[in-house]
């Protein structure tokens, strides 16, 4: 069991910090569900037996439930207020992590895993626990949003 | 869309973990479940302990709590022919468990007879044994009792079974033997589950009560004491293991919570 959570977590550390991070866009955060998220795989010996391809979905859907939880808990925005007053105004902010910042939330995770993981709407929709046109609804807003941010930050 | 892809490619394949961050995070993740672990035993453990404390409290207090659970009530009750058409009763919701089939004769002479008259058919009497012996079951007694006739009053049968019975103890303590101004009568209420609830309910006390009010503990039987006080004749009532007892007590000015004589008779009272 240990050699097979070793295996997943080379696999898809990353791959959950990515997601973690699309939706948070901050790295301590992003790294704090990382670590709750295969604290939460270890030992579980009916997802550490899945296939790879069903495990990625267990902890993608535990990735996007840790970090709505930590995006709506109060500690977060008191975090959020200091950095605000203390972050240095010279950091070159990268456009499209400003402009993610700077629309609705429920839009980042399905705009991350259609444009660069690669997954169909279905595909969203079922690892959301969403309907198909819920997803595309996100999807068209988000872009939306998305690109009228990004001009505005150019 | 190829340029939003291309936007997010850019970015994300920039967003990862460093090897020393993985190392540093995975033996976290080992401390972070070995925590949890004992955090989770260390809860499990807490609640076993308070569950056997919860039970043991049960087991040793069974009584305390049985007896919070109070089945004495009162009810108002309106009796539009009567002259006064608001009373109060207070009785027993308790349901005794006994011998339904026990052959019992009621007391059908004039209570002034029960000194006088030798049993007989129509003036019968029982002692503490043969009711406990005929109904199975026991009944309070007292050192200090030395009549120890029971009449039975209002015995009343549903399909032959016994569903509420009255019994009377009158003057069971010479009143030579108190202060010379009080008088008792001992009554005893029990219904069994043949007793089907009607509009009056039998074994009934009028006592032109409003709510209950405990005057006194007796602390041999665990069991509170309620009463009412008319002056001349005070009337307490308390239940004892599904059977409601009642006692008049004929008395001069004393006060009910502050007499001695009853706490002694009360105190005196066992199995």
């Amino acid at each position: 069991m240990e050699n097979r959570f070793n295996e997943l977590y080379q696999m898809y550390s990353n791959d959950i910090y990515r997601l973690a991070f699309s939706y948070l866009l901050n790295k301590e955060d992003s790294e704090d569900v990382v670590q709750k998220v295969f604290i939460k795989l270890y030992n579980n010996k009916k997802i550490l037996s899945l296939t790879h391809e069903d495990a990625k979905r267990w902890l993608f859907r535990v990735c996007i439930n840790e970090a709505k939880d930590i995006l709506k808990s109060p500690w977060r925005k008191l975090k959020a207020i200091i950095k605000d007053d203390v972050k240095d105004k010279t950091d070159k902010k990268d456009i499209l992590i400003e402009s993610l910042n700077n629309i609705n939330s429920d839009y980042r995770i399905p705009l991350y895993l259609f444009y660069y993981e690669g997954y169909s709407i279905k595909e969203i929709a079922l690892q959301m626990g969403k309907s198909e046109s819920a997803i595309k609804m996100r999807l068209s807003r988000g872009k939306l949003a998305l690109k009228k941010e990004m001009e505005g930050v150019k | 869309m190829k340029k939003l892809n291309d936007s997010f490619n850019n970015t994300f394949d920039n967003v990862s973990l460093s090897k020393e961050k993985l190392n540093d995070l995975n033996i976290k993740i080992l401390k972070g479940y070995k925590k949890r672990k004992r955090e989770k035993r260390i809860v499990l453990s807490v609640i076993l302990l308070l569950n056997i404390m919860l039970i043991s409290t049960g087991v040793v207090y069974a009584n305390e709590i049985k007896e919070m659970i109070n089945n004495l009530v009162s009810r108002k009750y309106s009796d539009k022919n009567s002259n006064n058409p608001v009373r109060f009763y207070a009785f027993s919701k308790s349901k005794k468990i006994l011998n339904y089939d026990a052959n019992l004769k009621e007391f059908n002479c004039e209570i002034s007879d029960a000194d006088r008259v030798p049993k007989n058919d129509k003036c019968f009497y029982y002692s503490y044994e043969e009711l406990e012996d005929k109904l199975s079951i026991k009944l309070l007694k007292s050192n200090l009792f030395e009549k120890k006739h029971f009449l039975i009053k209002n015995l009343k049968r549903v399909d032959g079974k016994i569903a509420s019975l009255n019994l009377e103890l009158i003057k069971p303590i010479n009143n030579k033997k108190l202060d010379g101004n009080i008088n008792l009568k001992l009554r005893i209420y029990i219904n069994t589950k043949y007793l089907v609830d009607t509009e009056i309910p039998l074994n009934e006390e009028e006592y032109n009560i409003e709510e209950m009010k405990s005057i006194y503990y007796i602390n041999n039987l665990k069991v509170p004491v309620y009463g009412v006080d008319y002056g001349w004749v005070k009337k307490i009532w308390f239940e004892y293991d599904s059977v409601l007892y009642a006692l008049d007590i004929y008395s001069s000015n004393q006060k009910l919570d502050s007499n001695e004589e009853v706490k002694n008779i009360l105190e005196s009272l066992h199995y």
